[in-house]
């Protein structure tokens, strides 16, 4: 059974449940005062009678007059019919003696049947009978003569049908309010499941592997409480699959890369070598051939230097010491100087600014970003490399003026192997490997390379070094 | 003569595979990227094309799909050496697969079969008056047939498809006969005096003073 079903039930039958006790217990509380009230009008038109007897007897008696059974009936037939009050509408009398009738207004036999003939003081009874209730009374009304018996039958039978006829209307009752509870309660129900059915549906999705589902309930309970920290799982195993994802094709992509970047020289080497060892060819393309082996060995081996350096980089834990930064700029500038031709090296001046850095790896890093910008062919013959302090840090930025790097591609060019535009790169000794080993410089020191770049109009690429404190220097 | 276009960014490997493909008797023409080739095929209707499939404007695959309703074979030619890989090549309708690092003589045989395969010849190799069928390892000098021995006849191979070049005397013993040459062997020179006189070739096959022997181009 759903839950929404045992939901819809539970309300229906506690509905039912409680309108139908209260419902009983009002008609019942209503019949029963109903019932009193009769009991009480029918009491007390009989004592009267009865009074009205024993008063009329001693007035007779005052007066002389004989009484007997003669007169007692004679008097009783003198009384006025009886008008009925609201409740108990029919009163029907009957005077007895010890012995005998003295006089009866009783319209069935059966009911002189229900009367003890001579009883107590006061008799009290309900009986039924043809579908109809009656009250019984009997009183005694002593008179010096002798003792009557006063007996009357009311007919209380409207009290019975008034209860019959409330009952009757509160089933009525109760059956439309049931009808309209149970349809309120399977609307509500589905209501309130609706949440956890959109919940178990997203987690069945997320189980065939749609990480991207989210429930966003906003209900404002519990519910949307489940669904929220619902959503937050989701959203971590969202990550860590495609982080997982990612690696994988990371790894898929550098071993690529790395194969293609191996096999590709190698071919060209064997290939030449093989021709040269086979045959006596033209000195033009021996030559060729030569210079080929010998071009894609110096790419191999320094693609194979680079890699051991990376590698090496990833699990080494750089040793950061102070250094000032114009050590590193004038070491860039003396390995740069040569091969820069006609583009201007500016480096701002830095006195007195000391950084903690791995020395070799600063320079290296520092090295790299600069020669890239150098083969960037910047429009102003110049490349800067430039700094600005910041609290106890300073942003180091080597820009350029050069062709920029395609937006799409900002992304990825720290990945091993990763060429925007390879045969130019090649043409210009890059093996792909310079940003990737820049990055990882920049990781063990603490930062990361953050570029900005727009193409044709330029790059820079900005990382963060920690200043040297001056307590740090007084402790040197 | 069959035309065929080299499409590799690699200058070093497309000059190699320019070089071997012109000795063993290929008209050939490269290009170094994919919009190039487009052109290239565009404008010439070529035999067999070299397809690098890493290549900088159109990649290999898509240049694959430009091929396909031509009457054009196409072999791959690359890194990606994954059976993914060669599955996907060969599957989107490439000829053959051949992936880096490659020998060269490995090259020309599957160029050779693919032609062949696509009724683009390539089975003959011809040389003055002789006409040598590889496959089935036959040679006909004027029309009439020439017995050899299984050696003579790869001697003779090795001869006519590189022809114009001087073959070391110790490469030409590996490719016929396997094996490192004893240096005192003349079982090499014995093999080239008889396929001369069987030829009558003996202009034709020339001894190339301390590195072997090579056959004159016509």
């Amino acid at each position: 059974m759903k839950f929404a079903q045992k939901l819809s039930c539970t309300i229906i039958l506690l509905v039912a449940a409680s309108f139908s006790v209260g419902g009983f217990l009002l008609v019942w509380g209503n019949f029963n005062d109903s019932l009193d009230e009769a009991e009480a009008q029918a009491e007390r038109w009989h004592l009267m009678q009865c009074y009205a007897m024993e008063s009329e007897v001693l007035t007779r008696m005052a007066q002389g007059t004989e009484i007997t059974d003669e007169n007692m009936r004679s008097y009783m037939e003198s009384l006025p019919a009886y008008e009925s009050e609201s409740l108990a509408t029919m009163n029907f009398i009957r005077l007895m003696t010890d012995e005998s009738e003295v006089y009866s207004a009783f319209t069935s036999d059966t009911w002189a049947d229900w009367f003890p003939l001579r009883g107590g003081d006061t008799a009290y009874e309900l009986r039924q009978a043809d579908d109809r209730c009656y009250l019984l009374l009997q009183n005694q009304v002593n008179t010096p003569v002798k003792t009557y018996y006063m007996q009357s039958v009311n007919d209380v039978t409207s009290v019975f049908d008034a209860r019959d006829q409330q009952l009757w209307r509160l089933w009525q009752m109760e059956a439309v309010t049931l009808v309209l509870c149970a349809g309120a309660a399977v609307v509500l129900s589905n209501r309130l499941t609706k949440p956890l059915k959109t919940l178990s549906k997203a987690s069945t999705r997320i189980a065939q592997g749609e990480y991207d589902v989210r429930t966003e309930l906003d209900t404002g309970d519990e519910v949307g409480l489940v669904s929220r920290n619902f959503d937050a799982m989701a959203e971590a195993v969202q990550k860590n699959v495609d982080e997982l994802a990612l690696s994988v094709r990371q790894r898929e992509d550098f071993m690529g890369a790395f194969s293609h970047e191996l096999k590709t020289p190698m071919t060209a080497i064997i290939g030449y070598a093989d021709t040269l060892r086979s045959m006596q060819v033209s000195p033009e393309q021996q030559r060729m051939a030569a210079g080929y082996i010998f071009s894609e060995a110096k790419r191999v081996e320094s693609l194979s230097r680079k890699l051991l350096m990376l590698m090496g980089l990833s699990e080494q834990k750089a040793e950061l010491e102070p250094v000032p930064l114009e050590q590193i700029f004038r070491a860039v500038y003396v390995a740069l100087a040569p091969v820069s031709g006609r583009i201007k090296l500016c480096f701002q001046k830095s006195p007195g600014v000391v950084v903690l850095a791995d020395k070799d790896l600063l320079t290296d890093l520092v090295y790299n970003l600069m020669h890239n910008a150098l083969k960037a062919e910047p429009k102003d013959q110049r490349i800067y490399a430039l700094w600005r302090q910041e609290k106890n840090r300073i942003c180091v930025t080597v820009a350029d003026k050069g062709r920029g790097i395609p937006a799409d591609q900002l992304g990825r060019i720290t990945e091993p192997f990763y060429m925007v535009d390879k045969s130019r790169a090649r043409r210009q000794g890059g093996s792909g490997m310079g940003l990737a080993l820049c990055s990882e410089i920049a990781r063990l020191h603490g930062t990361t390379l953050t570029f900005e770049s727009k193409e044709g109009k330029g790059t820079s690429v900005s990382f963060w070094l920690e200043l040297q404190t001056s307590e740090g220097a007084d402790g040197k | 003569m069959n035309r065929i276009l080299i499409v590799e960014d690699e200058v070093a490997i497309a000059r190699l595979i320019e070089m071997s493909l012109m000795r063993a008797g290929y008209q050939c023409e490269m290009v170094h990227d994919g919009l190039q080739a487009a052109d290239k095929i565009e404008q010439t209707d070529y035999d067999l094309v070299l397809l690098d499939i890493m290549l900088p404007g159109l990649d290999g695959y898509e240049l694959l799909e430009y091929l396909r309703p031509m009457d054009t074979s196409v072999i791959f030619i690359t890194a990606k050496g994954t059976l993914g890989d060669r599955v996907k090549g060969l599957n989107l309708g490439a000829d053959d697969y051949i992936v880096k690092p490659f020998e060269v003589e490995e090259l020309i045989a599957r160029v050779e079969s693919v032609l062949r395969r696509a009724g683009k010849g390539g089975a003959k190799l011809q040389a003055f008056d002789v006409i040598m069928d590889t496959v089935a390892r036959s040679v006909k000098q004027n029309g009439l047939g020439v017995a050899l021995t299984p050696r003579e006849f790869d001697l003779l191979e090795q001869l006519m498809r590189n022809r114009g070049a001087a073959l070391y005397r110790d490469v030409l013993f590996n490719r016929v006969w396997g094996g490192e040459m004893d240096s005192d062997t003349r079982t090499l020179d014995l093999h080239i005096q008889r396929l001369r006189k069987k030829l009558n070739w003996h202009n034709h096959i020339k001894t190339v003073y301390k590195v072997g022997y090579m056959l004159e181009k016509e």
